[in-house]
């Protein structure tokens, strides 16, 4: 600052001194004017007139030369005031070399009355003009050009500015969900929290909340383990967005074992149970996507990931299961069902149905697991009712399935759908043949073929019935368990042929000629025995067969019991 | 197919097996090793002890030669010695011969021919060695090393691209070792279908399919069509199956004043009629004087643990190996 006001005092300085050196040479033009005034020479007067008019001129050129020098030292950026007075210079040389030829055409006029003469001057004039007009021109393209350049560095400067705007929006945002989290955490709002680290929310197809590193800013607000949490759950929304589900996977683990971490510590408080339901959701989905994009590359066991979410969410239900100082309104057992239930689903996926029994003793011996909420028994009785069915176990099988068919709710069709599935052949095995109408509400056409053959004893449909949609029933996996039909079927043959017969001492041919019309091949006497023997030993017909006679000889009174009230 | 530094330690410490002694030198009181025969032995990993020791791991055609040779030269010939003995011998030579295949990554076709005549062998064990005393022969350890085997060789076919000429052989194997198992049978339904109608696989599931029915006559006569090596591997179920048919005919043909011929009977369980009146007896099922049986529902009952001698009943195994080497039945020729 005080250089430049020593500069300018310098440059005032100069410019006084020349101002007084212009003004006395000024004066002293003027002085001898006067003095050939007196020797009435119009000529010479003219002539110092003129070199007076260019003293002036001069001087205002310099003065502005120095008005210009000085804005250059005091404003750098002015550059456009620059062009304005550089033109404005220019335009004064130009009225000086105009004043300049005018003047020499008046002396010549004066001299000599030159036409000629006259014309050139008027031309070289008009060019003159001419030139003016183009450097005015070129002068006005030269200051629309950094006007223009100023513009684009002015645009320049405002995107650097809005970047960093930017930048802060993002640590804005960043905060204000880690904020967010903080007071969720702080007024034990579990639902909230819940949406706030789920990935069902919106907040995760932000951009801005993807970054790459953010465990700095967590730990300023957070106190562990609710700190790495968040940033394991930033990072995992960063690796979603890039479909990287392995590493996705691997940061939702992080976040949940903190979670679990902090969920320990709660004595006697269940606020954070909304917030555990959605981290184990999170992190089965996670693990079945990552299984997938394994499975693409050809890489790693099949299983292995879900397995190890098995592991984490069993620690989960070991928390929940073990807790049992608090009462029943802050227990943290609310969460078992819950629990069991996503564990159900990778075993189910993995195909290691043993692990579950376990987790339906737990479940068992609990005093709520009548209070759950309808959706979490619905998918419980599901899940145990087709394990039921695995194991053989027909009734009990037959009555989870039906408790979750009846309260499964009306909307969910796909579900219901699913639970129709393993509760028709369930059904069939006990005697209740579905309704066409069912099979047709529920797009189960399927099973239309198969009901028909069992309910008619009509082994050959039922082979070829099971035959057209094999790879139906062996993917939902209840082929096998449709293939124990084929014993109800031989069974409604038989009672056919004993209506037919109508006798209580049937013979065994007539067995073996029915079978035979069935297309069944290669089956002889012995293997009717068989059958039928079988059928008396399971309860299915009353009697005793006759080797001596070869007759099947059935007790008069209800022969052939009802399916229901068998097994 | 030994380490020299094993051999000479096992050497110092009268560790060698009779089958890796220098012939000679088994009665010294310090017996020398033989080289050319003796076999690296299973040592189990423990903290501290380095298996990773490439000088001491053989390369996987080294281990393709060390099991022909445990059973060209081990199992094939007849010796003076026991089977059960040349059995132990040769299941731990054949585990540490898993050890260095596990360690080694090994897959491909040496891995799967290895593996496949492990397999072999110790169905053929299971048959041969049936009925031995518990101190001697096991048959849960060699069910559970045999489980181990059969699921690394039906992974192996799964992710191996080349195709394995005898896959279908072990696919029915496996189902028949495992008759009646539900994971079993969901495998091979979800086997690709030009795999499925191989006439191998057909068979098993039938077998397997009659066997989930409780159809045992169905079961015995399709069991016929067995080769030997099939029926080595089904005959642990063998009994069951018998038994069923006893237990569903004593419901069946309950009845005080029916008879059922022996012969018949004996015919539907693939014995002859003295077996059949052993077994019928195990069972409290009445023969009376005429060779006839008298079925009943409240005669029927289980045997004492150990009354049943399942080896007296092999004969529908046995019959089918006639001028079968073991040789060839465990490398495949047969």
């Amino acid at each position: 600052m005080l250089r430049v006001q020593v500069r300018t005092c310098s440059i005032n300085l100069h410019r006084l001194v020349l101002l007084l050196c212009f003004h006395r040479l000024v004066l002293l033009l003027c002085f001898h004017r006067l003095v050939l005034l007196c020797f009435h020479h119009l000529v010479l007067l003219l002539c110092f007139d003129r070199l007076v008019l260019l003293l002036c001129f001069d001087r205002l050129v310099l003065l502005l030369c120095f008005h210009r020098l000085v804005l250059l030292l005091l404003c750098f950026d002015r550059l456009v005031l620059l062009l304005c007075f550089d033109r404005l210079v220019l335009l004064l040389w130009f009225h000086r070399l105009v004043l300049l030829l005018w003047f020499h055409r008046l002396v010549l006029l004066l001299w000599s009355d030159r036409l000629v003469l006259l014309l050139w001057f008027h031309r070289l004039v008009v060019l003159l003009w001419f030139h003016r007009l183009v450097l005015l021109l070129w002068f006005h393209r030269l200051v629309l050009l950094l006007w223009f350049h100023r513009l684009v560095l002015l645009l320049w400067f405002h995107r650097l500015v809005l970047l960093l705007w930017f930048h802060h929006l993002v640590l804005l945002w960043f905060h204000r969900l880690v904020l967010q989290i903080y007071e969720a955490i702080d007024n034990h709002d579990g639902s909230f929290c819940a949406e706030l680290l789920s990935f069902k929310h919106p907040h995760v197809a932000n951009p801005r909340l993807q970054l790459a590193s953010p465990e700095e800013k967590c730990q300023q607000v957070l106190e562990p383990p609710y700190d790495e949490m968040v940033a394991a759950h930033l990072r995992c929304t960063y690796a979603v967005a890039n479909h990287d589900f392995v590493e996705a996977y691997k940061f939702q683990t992080l976040v949940v074992q903190s979670f679990l971490r902090a969920f320990q510590s709660h004595k006697e408080e269940n606020w954070a149970l909304p917030v555990m339901f959605s981290v184990t959701l999170d992190l089965r989905i996670f693990a079945n996507n990552a299984e997938q994009q394994l499975q693409k590359k050809a890489k790693g066991q099949p299983g292995e990931m879900l397995e190890k979410a098995a592991e984490q969410l069993m620690s989960c239900f070991r928390v929940c299961a073990s807790d049992n100082r608090a009462g029943i309104e802050d227990s943290k057992k609310w969460g078992m069902m819950f629990l069991s239930n996503q564990l159900f689903k990778i075993y189910f996926k993995i195909n290691k149905l043993h692990l579950c029994k376990p987790l339906i003793r737990a479940i068992d011996s609990s005093n709520l697991k009548n209070d759950y909420s309808p959706a979490q028994k619905v998918t419980y009785k599901y899940y145990v009712g087709r394990k039921a069915m695995f194991d053989s176990d027909f009734k009990p099988a037959e009555e989870f399935l039906s408790f979750a068919f009846h309260h499964c709710h009306r909307s969910s069709q796909k579900n219901k759908r699913m639970i129709l599935i393993y509760l028709l052949p369930v059904k069939m095995l006990l005697g209740h043949m579905p309704t066409h109408q069912l099979l047709r509400k529920y797009d189960l056409m399927q099973f239309a073929d198969v009901t028909k053959a069992v309910s008619e004893g009509n082994l050959l449909l039922l082979n070829e019935a099971l035959n057209k949609h094999e790879t139906f029933f062996i993917r939902c996996g209840i082929f096998l368990i449709l293939e124990k039909l084929k014993i109800i079927t031989y069974r409604n043959l038989f009672k056919k042929v004993y209506l037919l017969l109508r006798t209580h001492q049937l013979p065994l041919d007539a067995f073996l000629v029915s079978l035979k019309m069935m297309q069944v091949e290669d089956v002889d006497i012995d293997e009717v025995q068989c059958i039928l023997a079988n059928l008396i030993y399971m309860g299915h017909i009353k009697g005793y067969i006759s080797q001596q006679h070869q007759k099947l000889v059935v007790s008069k009174q209800n022969p052939f019991p009802p399916l229901s009230s068998v097994s | 197919m030994c380490p020299a530094r094993e051999l000479r330690d096992r050497e110092a410490q009268n560790r060698l097996h009779r089958f890796e002694m220098l012939p000679g030198t088994e009665r010294d009181r310090r017996p020398r090793g033989d080289p050319l025969r003796a076999v690296k032995e299973y040592s189990r990993p423990a903290a501290g002890k380095d298996s990773t020791n490439p000088t001491e791991l053989r390369p996987p055609a080294v281990l393709l030669k060390t099991v022909r040779y445990l059973i060209d030269e081990i199992t094939a010939p007849s010796h003076q010695h026991p089977w059960t003995e040349v059995y132990s011998f040769v299941f731990d030579r054949l585990r540490s011969v898993k050890q260095d295949m596990i360690i080694q990554r090994v897959s491909g076709s040496d891995c799967v021919a290895i593996l496949e005549r492990t397999v072999r062998f110790l169905i053929y064990a299971s048959y041969r060695l049936c009925g031995e005393p518990l101190r001697l022969y096991d048959p849960r350890i060699n069910d559970t090393h045999l489980q181990e085997y059969l699921s690394w060789l039906l992974d192996c076919y799964a992710t191996g691209s080349e195709a394995h000429p005898n896959q279908e052989e072990f696919q029915a194997l496996a189902l028949l070792y495992n008759l009646g198992s539900a994971r079993a049978t969901q495998h091979i339904m979800e086997l690709p279908e030009r795999l499925r109608s191989t006439p191998a696989i057909t068979l098993a599931l039938s077998i397997n399919q009659a066997f989930l029915e409780r159809n045992p006559v169905r079961l015995l006569r399709l069991a016929r069509r067995l080769n030997f090596l099939q029926t080595c591997a089904l005959h642990r179920h063998l009994a069951a199956c018998r038994r069923d048919l006893l237990l569903v005919y004593s419901h069946g043909f309950s009845s005080r004043n029916c008879r059922f011929p022996l012969e018949r009977l004996s015919q539907l369980l693939s014995l002859d009629t003295l077996l059949t009146a052993q077994l019928c007896q195990t069972y409290g099922v009445e023969v009376n004087q005429d060779n006839q049986v008298v079925f009943s529902k409240a005669a029927f009952s289980e045997p004492e643990q150990g009354k049943l001698h399942c080896n007296l009943y092999h004969s529908i195994v046995s019959e089918k190996q006639k001028d079968l080497t073991v040789q060839n039945i465990i490398h495949g020729c047969a």
